[in-house]
């Protein structure tokens, strides 16, 4: 007896109303809102960047002013992290996570909707002090005493702190109703040892949101009562301490990077078996490590700290934490190597972006545990060869992971699928731009140039490398206008894709695409990790089989 | 309905529920916000805003989604599932579970809140040469563990209320909510009190920066917690509980245990060893 249920399918959301988009509850339509509003985000950030590139193009460039160039650097940090790969994440998680364990719903609809609102209005009161001419202005981490209002007069940090707290309520609402649907409403038979590896991914994250995020909160909260009621947690010489602020913010800061790459490799996990034609390797191996990763996340944060001088002890302890949380993650990488091997592999855009992911991660990985290693660390620290690092984790990494997501579930959103000569395209365009704008900041990083200068003197052998990063950062934006053609394009007229377009093994294939309000007509009933398939192959089921 | 398919056929005309209170409630949050770097009237509007926007959010007669109705354990072990989906679970009896699991999740995420709080505090504390700083003046124990009684003694009307409703008994549970307030707003005046004669600014040295944040931190949880009784007081009066129906009272008596413990570790640090 085949045990899935069929939904009727309904039209495109698009065609309705503004008042029911404000008020929905729905979480698809809120997914789609989530997406939507950080792929706004991040188009700003892209720009941010740009500016950012075309002032380091040539040496001594006067196209921005060392005011200007600090606010978009630090916007440019503060939106790629809060305001897109943070919100987009949680907006695929949002639209897919009750779909992929049969639920009709999240578990709390209108906390649901109260945290993306939350998430556009911070957005926009951080982005509103543009118009004050006080945009944040001290890097995404914005170390004090920098911060502190005797160095910061001006209402630029008040800005960045007050959206960063509504920020940090927003995500954390988003986490508990996550939590509380993962564990709570999954279909009939879908344990937690069935779970698709994308919820698993998504599961972990909002632990480490809930549990992470509160540190931010007080180091934030610290400074606006600094700032405001003049009393000197961060002020040295009045009791306070500026590295206190560093340990609070990367309390948050370090987990922070596993919840935007978590979810990355959830996608990635559920892209390479589909697209191998074969079930995922050492599943147990890729769900456990990214609750290893989790727990781990929360032990390395003073390794961004090594320089301000910790105690002994505290170096090694950080340095051997950070050099073993390589480890879960080697694990995942070999377990898609092993997923891959030998499939009868489809070379669409999404399994492009997945191994594209898995190549520049490593990459990304590997520096990482360079820099674990505190000598060395001492040597690049405040360089460009940490740029590189970590836009190689979360540009290489999370970024390509969340496109391998778009183009895998875009047909599911909205019911046509993405031209696929113009995805190839922009894979191929932005892995070259990527690398070519990324790779030589090791380089220049290794031969000493800081990050966070608006500018650099001629004649020190950094200018042929900045002109072949600028370079690269145009081919990334040629890349990206290749993709929005697309999105626009296929919105209208792109090839209908039916319910399930790529032969897949999750729940979220057995309803319509886009799927009705109430997702599934009748509640799946799961007995394998692969419910689809054993509703596809009645003959050989999945649950027929020892694991 | 193809009932092959999976268990339980549903509706299938069904409608989205909306509300506007969440963009609602985000808006006047943020006003709260943005007051601060504006004027702090705009922030005291806001934060006002923010209760009217709970409160109706809560009031809203809201069904939320129908989520699918579990497998009754005669069709899961039919299926050999050998799964834990085999529990019959009514509509409210699932939207409760949720609620419970979203209020530990949520206090859980304060819980963390004030031990970075603390973590802070014991951080400057040993970085610091010598605590509390010599000259200031030191926090006199004796009022303060009056003041620890009144709060930790306010647990047992909480608890008592939550436990007389469970029996329906609507007395206790009256008595217990109004008790508990009514003790929780004497600890509030006892620490206003203790503010006007501690002879301490924040501005006087870290000691006192870092009791006047943690104490105030906590004092803002105690009055929510209070708003949170008074609620749920009123409520009671309007006979919305019944020895079936008593999840509000749950939440705010769980809270209030929560708001509680908070002060034990506060007073200990504070306090005891200073």
């Amino acid at each position: 007896m085949a045990s899935l249920g069929k939904a009727v399918p309904t039209r495109l959301p698009m065609g309705s109303n503004l008042w029911e988009w404000i008020t929905t509850t729905d979480h698809k339509r809120i997914g789609l809102l989530y997406m939507v509003t950080a792929f706004a985000f991040f188009l700003i950030g892209v720009t941010e960047a740009l500016l950012m590139r075309t002032q380091l193009a040539t040496a001594r460039n006067t196209f921005l002013g060392p005011e200007a160039y600090n606010q978009v650097f630090t916007m440019h940090g503060t939106t790629m992290v809060f305001l897109f790969l943070m919100p987009i994440l949680a907006g695929m998680g949002n639209y897919l996570v009750p779909l992929m364990i049969g639920a009709r719903d999240m578990a709390f609809p209108r906390l649901n909707a109260f945290g993306y609102w939350l998430l556009l209005f911070g957005g926009l009161f951080m982005y509103s002090s543009f118009l004050f001419g006080a945009a944040p202005n001290a890097g995404w981490f914005g170390y004090a005493p920098l911060t502190e209002v005797r160095y910061s007069p001006g209402l630029n940090i008040d800005f960045w702190a007050l959206s960063l707290l509504l920020l940090g309520i927003s995500s954390t609402a988003g986490a508990i109703n996550f939590i509380v649907t993962t564990v709570g409403l999954r279909a009939a038979g879908m344990t937690f040892n069935r779970m698709p590896l994308f919820v698993w991914a998504t599961l972990v994250t909002s632990f480490i949101i809930v549990f992470a995020m509160p540190s931010l909160t007080t180091a934030a909260v610290l400074l606006m009562i600094d700032r405001r009621f003049n009393t000197s947690f961060y002020l040295p010489g009045s009791g306070g301490d500026p590295v206190l602020w560093q340990h609070l913010f990367w309390a948050f800061g370090h987990p922070e990077v596993y919840i935007l790459v978590l979810p990355a490799m959830g996608i990635v996990s559920e892209v390479l078996p589909v697209f191998s034609r074969k079930p995922i390797f050492g599943y147990p191996f890729i769900a456990w490590s990214s609750v290893a990763v989790g727990i781990l996340g929360f032990t390395v944060w003073a390794h961004h700290m090594f320089a301000v001088g910790l105690p002994l002890v505290a170096q090694a302890f950080f340095a051997g934490s950070s050099m073993l949380i390589a480890v879960p993650t080697g694990v995942k990488v070999f377990n898609w190597i092993a997923t891959l091997w030998g499939g009868k592999i489809v070379i669409k855009p999404p399994l492009l972006f997945a191994v594209g992911f898995i190549g520049q991660f490593v990459i990304g990985g590997i520096t990482g545990v360079f820099v674990a290693v505190v000598p060395f660390d001492w040597q690049v620290t405040d360089s460009y060869f940490v740029v590189a690092h970590f836009h190689y984790t979360l540009f290489g990494g999370a970024l390509f992971g969340m496109f391998a997501g778009l183009y895998y579930w875009f047909p599911k959103f909205t019911g046509r699928l993405l031209d696929e000569r113009l995805g190839k395209l922009h894979f191929w365009l932005i892995l070259a731009g990527f690398n070519a704008t990324f790779f030589p900041l090791h380089m220049l990083g290794l031969l000493g140039m800081p990050r966070r200068v608006y500018t650099y003197a001629p004649g020190l052998g950094w200018d042929t490398l900045n002109l072949i990063s600028t370079a690269g950062a145009f081919v990334i934006v040629l890349s990206l206008v290749i993709f929005l053609w697309n999105l626009f394009t296929s919105l209208r007229g792109g090839v209908m894709a039916g319910d399930d377009p790529w032969d897949a093994w999750t729940l979220e294939w057995s309803t319509s695409s886009p799927p009705p309000a109430h997702n599934f007509g009748a509640a799946p009933i799961v007995r394998s990790r692969r419910p689809l398939w054993d509703v596809k192959h009645p003959e050989e089921p999945d649950w027929g089989k020892p694991i | 309905m193809d009932q092959e398919l999976g268990y339980g056929a549903t509706e299938t005309g069904q409608t989205q529920e909306s509300s506007y209170w969440p963009v609602i409630l985000a808006a006047m949050l943020t006003l709260t916000l943005v007051g601060l770097v504006v004027h702090p009237v705009i922030s005291l509007v806001g934060a006002v805003l923010c209760i009217v926007a709970l409160i109706a959010w809560n009031a809203q007669r809201f069904q939320g989604p129908s989520h699918m109705e579990r497998v009754p354990a005669e069709v899961a072990d039919l299926l050999a599932l050998g799964v834990d989906g085999g529990v019959v679970d009514t509509l409210r009896e699932s939207s409760i579970r949720s609620g419970r699991w979203g209020l530990i999740w949520f206090i859980s995420s304060e819980a963390v809140f004030f031990a970075n709080l603390i973590a802070a505090y014991l951080y400057l504390r040993v970085s610091s040469p010598a605590w509390p700083p010599p000259e200031a003046a030191r926090l006199e124990p004796y009022f303060a563990s009056l003041n620890t009684v009144l709060l930790l003694l306010s647990t047992v009307p909480a608890y008592y209320a939550h436990r007389a409703i469970k029996k329906g008994d609507q007395t206790g549970l009256r008595l217990g909510l109004i008790l508990a307030a009514l003790l929780g707003a004497l600890f509030l005046a006892g620490q206003g009190y203790e503010y006007a004669t501690a002879g301490l600014t924040p501005q006087t040295n870290m000691f006192a920066a870092g009791f006047y944040v943690l104490t105030g931190f906590h004092g803002a949880h105690v009055a929510a917690g209070i708003g949170l009784l008074l609620v749920v007081f009123v409520l009671s009066m309007r006979g919305r509980f019944s020895a079936q129906r008593y999840f509000a009272v749950e939440v705010a008596s769980t809270y209030w245990h929560f708001v509680d413990v908070v002060w034990v570790f506060l007073f200990t640090i504070l306090y005891v060893l200073q």
